[in-house]
């Protein structure tokens, strides 16, 4: 057999038929076409059937002129620029039931130029539908919305009364500084418990917080409840009434004390106080304050926790405040125990010898002590501490105390890390609170910033502090040389901080909206 | 108020007199005072410390070191007192058995303003451990008289025990002049006990090398 032969042969003998398409004529115009199962060409299927039936042509929307926002029914008004993509789909938001209705599907829209005074908005729709079996027809189609204006309930709360509303939570606190109130106003932050405030305000010792609704109120004493221990008073007064049909109008009042501990502070408990806790103290610190106030003896370091109803039935105050701290350097430390772990806080029981730093290279006179700071003291470290030595206390426990027992000359509470003006690589959101008019003294402002900056400083040293805040990273933050002298300073790891690229946005609102002036600058949205 | 004895005290200052005649050392025999407490808890109650200038110096050839600055370290130059100055402090580098073998070297130590300030970096614990944390001294006192105030302070202490022993004077003095040191120091010592006499178990007064007689 040849190699080559058999191919030809078999290429040969086959027939290859030539293709032909078949055409069809319109059944209505006896055009040529291709065949459909309509057997109906586009132009008489079109003139024929009409997709855009039922259809509405006109709409309505409802915008607000103050703040240039369109109503999502029922209540969500959403701010949307001239022909914007937001805007677009609010329209269609408008018109999209009848459209699933009648199984029409939209493949696209665009607006149609009206000026910019004008009532009306147009859109041009390109809709989509199947008729005849099987057959897809596209077909454009006109709608015209009407612009009705109304002010939202912001604005229309803003024009009516900007002091307008139905609650107010009274926080209040009687102690001479606002630490307490720093701390609340992150975990507010954080767990967004101030959202709904319409107003926030700065009170003589505490802060006023006014709602619109009497339930927004009652959620926030309840969070702070759970935060602090408070004591808490309602009261509501009449503002109308209609004696037809039996509405009233109210203002609802709660008024939240917190009690007047904070961590810190030292204590000296009454004998029959001190005989309840079983035998804790005279002496005690408060360490930790959260709906119930944790209690430490710093030479035995027994912890008691005091619930807000206990709190009542010995209703003691603090005998000196953390204002009252006195700085101190530490000459030796002998530890006593082990270190030991007491509600994931961590205590040492040692000697430690110590010398006031304002005496120190002026008098040789030297404290021993005991102190539950011995896993953090080393010689030559300072300490803050309370000077019962030189200080004059104005508490009748604390001098029956003084008079029972041989007190220690000096309470230490915490060690002191240097003071160095310096950037931080993490910041703080705060609250818009308005400042009373009466606040406005001289010194005022100045105290303000200070005690900011030692709740910032307590917060760089206390981890569990921070760790219940959310922190944003510093974007005006510029790493310092890197200090070679011992910098045992705490700070808090870069990865706890919170990327703050989301709430600018908010900030440049906030911006815009002062710059258009707006009355309701202060509220929270 | 005092519960000490005065015929006692003086009785026992003549037998220990009388007994250094008899057997004679060939160095000045110190005067001590010791002390032993009771009804004190050293776990529970306060701890103390404090120091007393006697009116009559104790202890003349105590050894004290000047640690001073420029200005301190060249009075010290001219009274012929030891003295280091800041950079040979740095040198230590906070060793332990160069700032123990200070502490033994001397009594007692004297720091310059500037200088006291940096003792807890440069030495550590070192010099309170053995409880002679320098005295402070100022450029406006006299560097002489503050040597003879040092010299003449006796410091007491309460560590871990019951007991204590100070220098209250030396057998070259005469008998009135320890009996005047004794009856300062106990009485300054139980001024800063927490239940004054009641703390005070006895008090023993001795020489160096001679017996000890009890006084309380």
């Amino acid at each position: 057999m040849q190699p080559g032969s058999a191919p030809a042969a078999g290429g040969t003998g086959m027939f290859v038929p030539a293709a032909t398409a078949g055409t069809v004529l319109c059944c209505m115009c006896g055009v040529s076409m291709q065949p459909n199962p309509a057997n109906m060409c586009a132009r008489c299927l079109r003139a024929r059937v009409d997709i855009t039936e039922g259809v509405p042509r006109h709409a309505a929307v409802v915008y607000c002129p103050d703040c240039s926002s369109y109503l999502q029914p029922p209540r969500s008004w959403l701010r949307a620029a001239p022909e914007s993509p937001e805007l677009m789909q609010i329209l269609l938001r408008r018109i999209n039931r009848p459209l699933a209705r009648l199984r029409v599907s939209l493949s696209g829209a665009e607006f149609v130029f009206s000026e910019p005074h004008s009532k009306r908005l147009r859109l041009k729709l390109r809709l989509r539908r199947e008729v005849l079996h099987g057959i897809v027809l596209e077909q454009t189609h006109p709608v015209e919305f009407v612009v009705h204006d109304r002010l939202c309930d912001s604005c229309s709360r803003a024009q009516a009364n900007p002091d307008q509303w139905v609650a107010v939570v009274q926080l209040r606190q009687h102690v001479p500084h606002r630490r307490t109130f720093l701390y609340l106003e992150q975990l507010l932050l954080k767990h967004g418990q101030a959202s709904l405030a319409i107003r926030v305000a700065a009170a003589p010792e505490g802060l006023d917080f006014f709602f619109g609704s009497r339930s927004h109120a009652a959620r926030l004493v309840d969070f702070v409840a759970t935060v602090a221990p408070i004591q808490t008073q309602t009261a509501k007064q009449l503002v109308s009434h209609d004696t037809k049909s039996s509405v009233y109008n109210y203002k609802y009042t709660f008024s939240v004390e917190i009690c007047p501990i904070c961590r810190e502070d030292l204590i000296a408990l009454s004998p029959q106080a001190s005989r309840d806790m079983g035998g804790l103290g005279p002496l005690v610190l408060c360490v930790k304050v959260t709906n119930a106030i944790a209690l430490l003896d710093p030479l035995t370091l027994r912890v008691h926790h005091l619930e807000e109803k206990k709190y009542r039935v010995y209703n003691f105050k603090a005998a000196l405040t953390s204002k009252q701290l006195v700085e101190y350097i530490v000459l030796d430390i002998e530890p006593e125990s082990p270190e030991i772990c007491i509600d994931g806080s961590r205590y040492q029981l040692a000697y430690a010898q110590v010398a006031r730093m304002s005496d120190f290279g002026k008098n040789d006179a030297i404290f021993t002590v005991r102190t539950h700071l011995g896993h953090l003291l080393n010689p030559g470290d300072h300490a803050l501490g309370y000077d019962l030595y030189g200080a004059n206390l104005n508490d009748d426990d604390m001098d029956m105390a003084m008079t029972r027992y041989s007190l220690p000359e000096v309470v230490l509470v915490k060690k002191s890390y240097e003071k160095r003006p310096r950037t931080r690589r993490w910041k703080l959101k705060r609250l818009p609170v308005e400042e009373d008019a009466a606040n406005k003294a001289k010194g005022e402002e100045e105290k303000r910033l200070d005690e900011y900056e030692a709740f910032l400083r307590d917060l760089e040293v206390d981890s569990g502090m921070w760790s219940k805040m959310n922190l944003y990273k510093n974007e005006d933050y510029r790493s310092e040389m890197a200090s070679t002298v011992g910098d045992d300073i705490p700070t808090v790891p870069i990865e706890e901080l919170i990327e703050d690229l989301t709430l600018g946005d908010d900030e440049e609102d906030e911006g815009k909206e002062t710059v258009e002036g707006n009355t309701h600058t202060g509220m929270v949205e | 108020m005092s519960k000490l004895q005065s015929e006692s005290v003086k009785d026992a200052i003549s037998q220990i007199v009388g007994d250094a005649k008899e057997k004679n050392r060939k160095f000045t025999e110190t005067v001590e005072l010791q002390i032993g407490l009771k009804n004190y808890d050293p776990q529970k109650d306060k701890r103390f410390s404090g120091s007393v200038k006697l009116p009559h110096i104790p202890r003349p050839k105590m050894k004290v070191c000047m640690l001073g600055d420029a200005q301190h370290v060249e009075e010290a130059e001219k009274m012929g007192l030891d003295y280091m100055d800041v950079e040979a402090l740095k040198k230590m580098n906070k060793n332990k058995k160069l700032v123990k073998r200070l502490a033994k070297k001397y009594h007692a130590f004297l720091a310059s303003e500037a200088i006291i300030k940096q003792i807890p970096r440069l030495l550590g614990p070192g010099l309170n451990k053995a409880g002679k944390f320098p005295t402070l001294v100022t450029h406006q006192e006299s560097l002489e008289s503050k040597v003879n105030e040092t010299k003449a302070t006796v410091k007491f202490q309460l560590k871990k025990v019951l007991c204590m022993g100070v220098a209250v004077g030396n057998l070259a003095m005469e008998e009135k002049q320890i009996q005047q040191n004794i009856q300062m120091s106990v009485n300054f010592l139980v001024s800063l006990l927490k239940k004054n006499w009641q703390n005070v178990r006895c008090l023993y007064v001795k020489s160096t090398m001679g017996k000890p007689y009890r006084v309380f």
